[in-house]
């Protein structure tokens, strides 16, 4: 079970900073952040621990299966964030 | 610069996730969940990977240190001593008590921790014992005592707990559980969501019973039904009645395995659903249709967890569980409720010495659960005038915190010659102390996952080794005991000049034909086992002398008027009633974990008070409003946090806060939030008589608005 970043994001990053494994970008070291309309969880590294979920202050991730109707697009939206980077921007932090 | 990978596991709860360490010039750089484990393949939560920050806290205990001020100061001043020094004073001081006060004059308390800590574990009688006859208490009354005195009395062994076949299921019913955040106590699983979501996917169906719209109930898993607090176990009698007397139960199957069955109907007899409905908040009908459905689908499972054993009637409902599985014919069959050998039968080691296990007491009678006496009689049996105790030894727990009542606690703990902390942390209760000696951390340590034998899902064996050596003069619990026993001059694994802590360890695994070595050899040092028998309940579990279930133990009686009491004024409370549940939430394990700066964000960085909307509504409160919570016990102030996922009428905190007064935590005590256990009534008469077991949840309570 994967969690999704929906549309209320604000790209404060407290998500970032409590993500065990470092799957939620850009975070405030990339230089896409300024720029950033929103954070991404990566589908493929999640581990579905929820901590995100707790810290966000605007209420703005779900886990993939309870996402709000007008928000059902957004898994999609959080997974092509990623399919879009290129291979190397891919390498998760702490692992390159 | 060569980097090192180190297979090893989570020790903070009971799955034991499989976790990947990198290490850099003797350093961890780097925790991961580890994706080559044989069971887990990958999956662990946060709490696991985050405890690298825990590792590398600069707050943790390096050294030995002594007391320089008196303890009626509530701020240690503490300095470094060797380890020499402390257990030559800390012995010398021991055996003078012994002295003057007799065998009975120390008494011990074992926090939660410990339980996932093999070299300790494996010798914790012989290292208890070696301490004398003083009491014992843990973390144990605080939580699931009324699951060690339920099984020990059906089963005939306090380590007997029917787990629910997740992997077959057709049907699973969770009462008071949040597998998403909490995982599973009393089952070691890998993903326990994965395998609700499986529930479904195949056909079947998972019903959760909680207060609270819990996280863990999905669209992908089940939907929860809205209980009132502590009134499981009427809802689970009902279950039972509508089994028994309108269903039909498996007779051949309890007549095989069990006995006393015809006073089990007498007494269920007394709790029709009709009972259940009247208190419960879940309507007749519903009920009789989770029962028909529970016994119509091909194999059904049930589990309950803290959110019952924490409530006033535990025994009695974890009684009403198992004989569910029973009756309808589920327990010991594939897709039911199973127990599991795993590498060792331990069940045997764990034998019901007698079944009258009462004694007399100036505090009346009283008996111990698993060696353990209740938390709430800790302040009197401290102070008993039959048996002072003089000298306290707190291992890995942290009682002022976790046992109500704090302010009579600490007098208590006061009043005392001694207190010896072992700790990974100086925390509020080490703050007391006149020694606080530092333990090792679970990846400074070797470790085997011994704790879920008899529970396993998906059995296997993990052995790991120390991860990097323990920092500063941090030492293993095991040594740190048996240094003290050594200088009092008795017995101890030190006098071995190699000492053996994982000798209890390898004599188990021999059972499988294991051994430490040949784990050591294995991928991840891990030995996958193959799954349970479903009758190794009836083989290995069952350890009555007559090899039969007891369905109706002499020793419940005890709890008959209680239930009928309780259910007596649930029927006459007013309406509007509140009602408080603790509520564990996804950034704090107990009082583990408090001093995380990372985990201090959002609500989080306090315990709020949760409330439903239409409860703050109808009482003109606002969120962020602070608020007053009070019993008759005790008052804590909260912030008030509007929640819809609470059953209007029940308010949540989370316990385990209430740092202000742990100096040596500088991130728990900026953030310290209150002790809920406060709340909770304390004393003689405050705790379940069958189980030691403390009441800290479906506590009524006011909430008042604080004056400005």
């Amino acid at each position: 079970m994967t969690f999704v970043i929906a549309a209320p994001c604000v790209a404060d990053y407290s998500c970032v900073e409590v993500c065990p494994v470092d799957c939620i970008s850009p975070g405030p070291e990339d230089p896409e952040f300024q720029e950033a309309e929103q954070l991404y969880i990566n589908p493929q590294q999640c581990i579905g621990c929820g901590a995100c979920v707790e810290v966000c202050p605007v209420v703005a991730i779900y886990s993939a299966d309870s996402l709000p109707v007008r928000w059902q697009h957004y898994a999609e939206v959080n997974r092509s964030y990623f399919m879009r980077r290129t291979k190397t921007d891919d390498v998760p932090r702490g692992e390159s | 610069m060569s980097t090192n990978r180190v297979h090893t596991f989570c020790r903070i709860c009971e799955p034991y996730c499989g976790l990947l360490a990198e290490v850099e010039d003797g350093r961890i750089v780097s925790l991961r969940n580890d994706k080559d484990h044989p069971i887990h393949k990958g999956f662990s939560c946060h709490k696991g990977i985050q405890y690298l920050r825990v590792h590398q806290d600069p707050d943790r205990l390096n050294y030995p240190l002594r007391r320089c001020n008196p303890r009626s100061e509530e701020r240690g001043d503490f300095a470094q001593v060797t380890w020499d020094q402390a257990a030559t004073e800390v012995g010398a001081r021991l055996n003078d008590i012994v002295q003057r006060h007799g065998d009975k004059a120390i008494a011990m308390y074992t926090g939660n921790p410990i339980v996932f800590n093999s070299g300790f574990f494996a010798n914790a009688e012989a290292l208890s014992a070696g301490f004398g006859a003083g009491p014992r208490f843990g973390a144990l009354t605080q939580d699931c005592a009324n699951k060690f005195a339920g099984s020990e009395a059906i089963y005939g062994s306090f380590l007997v707990h029917p787990f629910p076949d997740l992997l077959h299921t057709d049907y699973f019913v969770g009462i008071g559980c949040n597998p998403a955040v909490s995982h599973m106590a009393f089952i070691e699983i890998s993903d326990p969501m994965a395998k609700l979501r499986a529930i479904k996917q195949r056909g079947g169906k998972t019903v959760f019973i909680n207060p609270r719209r819990i996280e863990s109930a999905t669209p992908e898993t089940g939907e929860v039904l809205q209980i009132k607090p502590d009134t499981d176990f009427y809802f689970l009698a009902g279950l039972l009645h509508e089994i028994i007397f309108k269903i039909g139960y498996d007779g051949e199957r309890v007549g095989k395995h069990a006995k006393n069955f015809d006073e089990l109907i007498e007494f269920v007899k007394t709790w029709p659903a009709e009972r259940a409905a009247a208190v419960s908040g879940i309507s007749l009908e519903t009920i009789r249709e989770i029962a028909r459905e529970f016994c119509a689908a091909p194999s059904a499972s049930i589990y309950m967890s803290t959110g019952v054993n924490q409530g006033s009637q535990g025994v009695l409902a974890y009684w009403m569980l198992q004989m569910i599985s029973l009756v309808s014919g589920n327990l010991g069959k594939r897709g039911g409720n199973l127990y599991c050998v795993g590498f060792c039968p331990t069940a045997q080691f764990t034998r019901r010495k007698q079944d009258q296990p009462f004694f007399d007491t100036e505090f009346g009678e009283l008996r111990a659960i698993a060696g353990t006496m209740p938390g709430n009689l800790m302040p009197e049996l401290l102070e008993s005038r039959q048996n002072p105790v003089k000298a306290l030894i707190v291992i890995s727990g942290n009682p002022l915190l976790s046992i109500g009542g704090e302010a009579r606690l600490r007098a208590a703990l006061q009043g005392l010659e001694l207190i010896v902390v072992l700790d990974i942390y100086r925390s509020a209760t080490a703050e007391l102390a006149d020694y606080v000696l530092p333990a090792t951390d679970f990846l400074e340590r070797e470790d085997i996952n011994t704790l879920g034998l008899g529970h396993q899902l998906e059995p296997h064996v993990q052995y790991t080794p120390a991860v990097v050596p323990a920092a500063g003069e941090r030492r293993d619990d095991w040594w740190i005991l048996s240094r003290l026993l050594q200088a009092m001059g008795r017995p101890s694994l030190l006098d071995d000049p190699q000492p053996k802590p994982f000798g209890a360890v390898e004599a188990m695994l021999q059972y499988s034909g294991l051994s430490l070595d040949k784990l050591k050899q294995l991928p991840c040092q891990t030995a996958v086992l193959p799954e349970p028998d479903p009758e190794e309940l009836f083989r290995f579990g069952v350890q009555n002398d007559d090899g039969l279930i007891d369905c109706c133990p002499q020793l419940f009686r005890r709890g008959y008027a209680s239930a009928e009491e309780h259910w007596q004024g649930l029927l006459a409370e007013p309406k509007d009633q509140l009602k408080l549940i603790t509520r564990r939430t996804p950034l704090m394990v107990n009082s583990w974990m408090h001093n995380l700066p990372v985990h201090k964000k959002s609500v989080h960085m306090t315990n709020p008070l949760w409330m439903n909307p239409r409860d703050a509504e109808s009482r003109s409160l606002f969120a962020g409003d602070e608020v007053r919570v009070q019993t008759d016990f005790g008052q804590v102030q909260a912030d008030l946090v509007l929640d819809e996922t609470l059953r209007p009428g029940v308010v949540a905190m989370s316990h385990g806060w209430g740092q202000s007064k742990a100096y040596g935590l500088s991130t728990a005590r900026r953030f310290p939030g209150v002790n809920v256990n406060q709340l909770a009534a304390v004393g003689p008469g405050s705790f379940d008589v069958l189980s030691n077991q403390a009441q800290l949840t479906g506590i009524n309570v006011q909430v008042i608005a604080s004056s400005p």
